[in-house]
């Protein structure tokens, strides 16, 4: 990663490449290249504590991030696509958020091999890509990668990933299996093996069951991360979205069961979901969100929360969101509780938000 | 409240009914050389939303897509793919930012779309009837 001092170039380069390669590039078909980009503008704030690494009563920008998309039709099967990040949380660091080459076997089949993003919930294949969901982060129970309690979903694996769609009346129905490996901070998620089933009527109605498993190998010799050397974990998520005209209901549910056990239970097995509504009035579309997050350790969150989305072009939407966290009061063995870091005063923590989010 | 609704209910269907009789002046049209004379709306939608890459048939497809702001994007999109602009640029994100797909390559107005389709085999694309010609063949909707 190339730094200037203390300051990342990387958004430079973004920006820069984003102003320039627009202007060379075409599409559609063979040999064409496509790029596109997104961009997030967001502050948030909150009342008490340090939430989630990164929003504090300070307040911070740190969910500002944006990211360069690149295509390529190789022939009539051959894809190739790859996409650049820089994120706030990340200390704007420019890197590879994935890379893959895919291949239509048929209409109905397509292989990949590469670099993929984990295809683990909903919204978790385009999760840095703000504008195409209501929230300024979508529910952190069942998105967050939490240092403490497994995660329902992960960044990017290496590895395959195939899918066969097939059509039964308007309902498109898919089944997907993918397979790799995961680097996670101080470790990997070897073995990795999941599917997933989805239907699809007409984009308003979309299904979604997975199941996948790992086995977690620990770089750490020391600490509560250590325990789960060489233990293998399994993940079950269900989901459902209905878009409609006007009226949106998006919900997901996630378990997630560890292999090690204390004292007779899975200290780290972890329960989450959502529940969110909206309901679209021309540009603007006010939502509600609840969210759980239960780890049988006892230092999970509940969430409530409003927001308010403007479609400010058809490209771009503004976004003003306020959420009311009650963590559990079971601290966690790192410390803090829920997804704080710290145990804060207040037992009902608000955290308020504002971004801009803008795809090209 | 009662009246709103009803005034929205008829404001509705007015969309509606105007949304179908302009997608009528809007055609789908091939090279004259494609072997096919009609296609479903079905598959005319599949193909524009990057469901489908190939023709009824089995030959690859390579639709052209027109800027945002012309008269036939609105009707073709409004009255035969049914999806609104924000919708639409929506769907493409998904896909777009997965990797799993990329949308029509945007060819030009009416005119520059006609003559990109008579110069291209495997081309599909969408004028205002009252543009078409011989140049191409206009494919019945079904």
């Amino acid at each position: 990663m190339s730094r200037i001092g203390k300051y990342s170039i990387g958004p430079v380069c973004l920006v820069a490449a984003s102003m320039v390669l627009p202007l060379t590039t075409v599409a559609g078909e063979i040999g064409d290249i496509q790029w596109h980009g997104y961009l997030t503008s967001a502050v948030m704030t909150s009342s008490d504590g340090n939430y989630s690494g990164d929003v504090s009563d300070a307040g911070g920008a740190k969910d500002t991030r944006m990211g360069l998309n690149i295509s390529t039709q190789v022939d009539e099967s051959l894809n190739f696509a790859a996409q650049l990040k820089a994120k706030g949380t990340e200390d704007f660091k420019m890197e590879l958020d994935w890379a893959f080459a895919s291949y239509d076997v048929s209409e109905s089949t397509t292989l990949r091999f590469g670099k993929i993003k984990y295809p683990v919930g909903m919204y978790n294949e385009f999760i840095d890509v703000g504008y195409t969901y209501p929230w300024i982060r979508p529910p952190e129970g069942f998105y967050n990668q939490d240092a403490v309690g497994p995660n329902l979903t992960r960044v990017s694996y290496q590895g395959f990933g195939a899918d066969f769609n097939t059509y039964s009346g308007d309902t498109e129905l898919g089944f997907s299996l993918f397979g790799g490996v995961v680097d996670v901070p101080d470790g990997h998620v070897n073995q990795l093996v999941g599917v997933k089933l989805s239907a699809n009527m007409e984009d308003e109605i979309r299904f979604e069951l997975s199941a996948n498993t790992g086995v977690m190998e620990v770089d750490n010799t020391f600490g509560r991360q250590m325990m789960m050397d060489g233990e293998r974990h399994t993940t079950y998520t269900a989901g459902v979205i209905v878009d409609l005209t006007n009226f949106i209901l998006s919900s997901e549910f996630g378990q997630a069961i560890m292999g090690r056990k204390i004292a007779g239970n899975r200290p780290m097995d972890t329960t989450s979901g959502y529940v969110m509504m909206g309901y679209r009035m021309g540009e603007y579309m006010p939502h509600i969100t609840w969210e759980q997050w239960d780890v049988d350790g006892g230092w999970g969150q509940e969430v409530i929360g409003v927001g308010l989305r403007k479609e400010l072009t058809t490209n771009s939407a503004l976004k003003f969101e306020v959420r009311q966290v009650t963590p559990e009061v079971t601290p966690k063995p790192a410390g803090g509780v829920g997804l704080f870091s710290d145990v804060p005063t207040e037992k009902d923590v608000t955290i308020v938000g504002v971004a801009i989010e803008m795809v090209f | 409240m009662k009246t709103i609704a009803y005034r929205f209910t008829i404001l509705a269907a007015l969309w509606m009914v105007s949304m179908a009789a302009y997608a009528d002046e809007v055609v789908v049209i091939v090279h004259p050389s494609n072997a096919l004379t009609e296609i479903s709306v079905d598959d005319v939608k599949k193909i524009y939303l990057g469901k489908k890459k190939f023709f009824p048939g089995g030959s690859k497809v390579i639709p052209g897509d027109q800027p945002k702001g012309t008269q036939s994007r609105k009707f073709f999109y409004g009255g035969i793919i049914g999806k609104s602009e924000t919708k639409l640029k929506s769907y493409w994100s998904r896909l777009i930012f997965t990797g799993k797909g990329a949308p029509p390559k945007v060819i030009g107005f009416d005119r520059i779309v006609k003559e990109w389709v008579a110069r291209q085999p495997q081309a599909m694309g969408y004028i205002m009837r009252s543009e078409a010609d011989d140049t191409v063949k206009i494919l019945d909707l079904k």
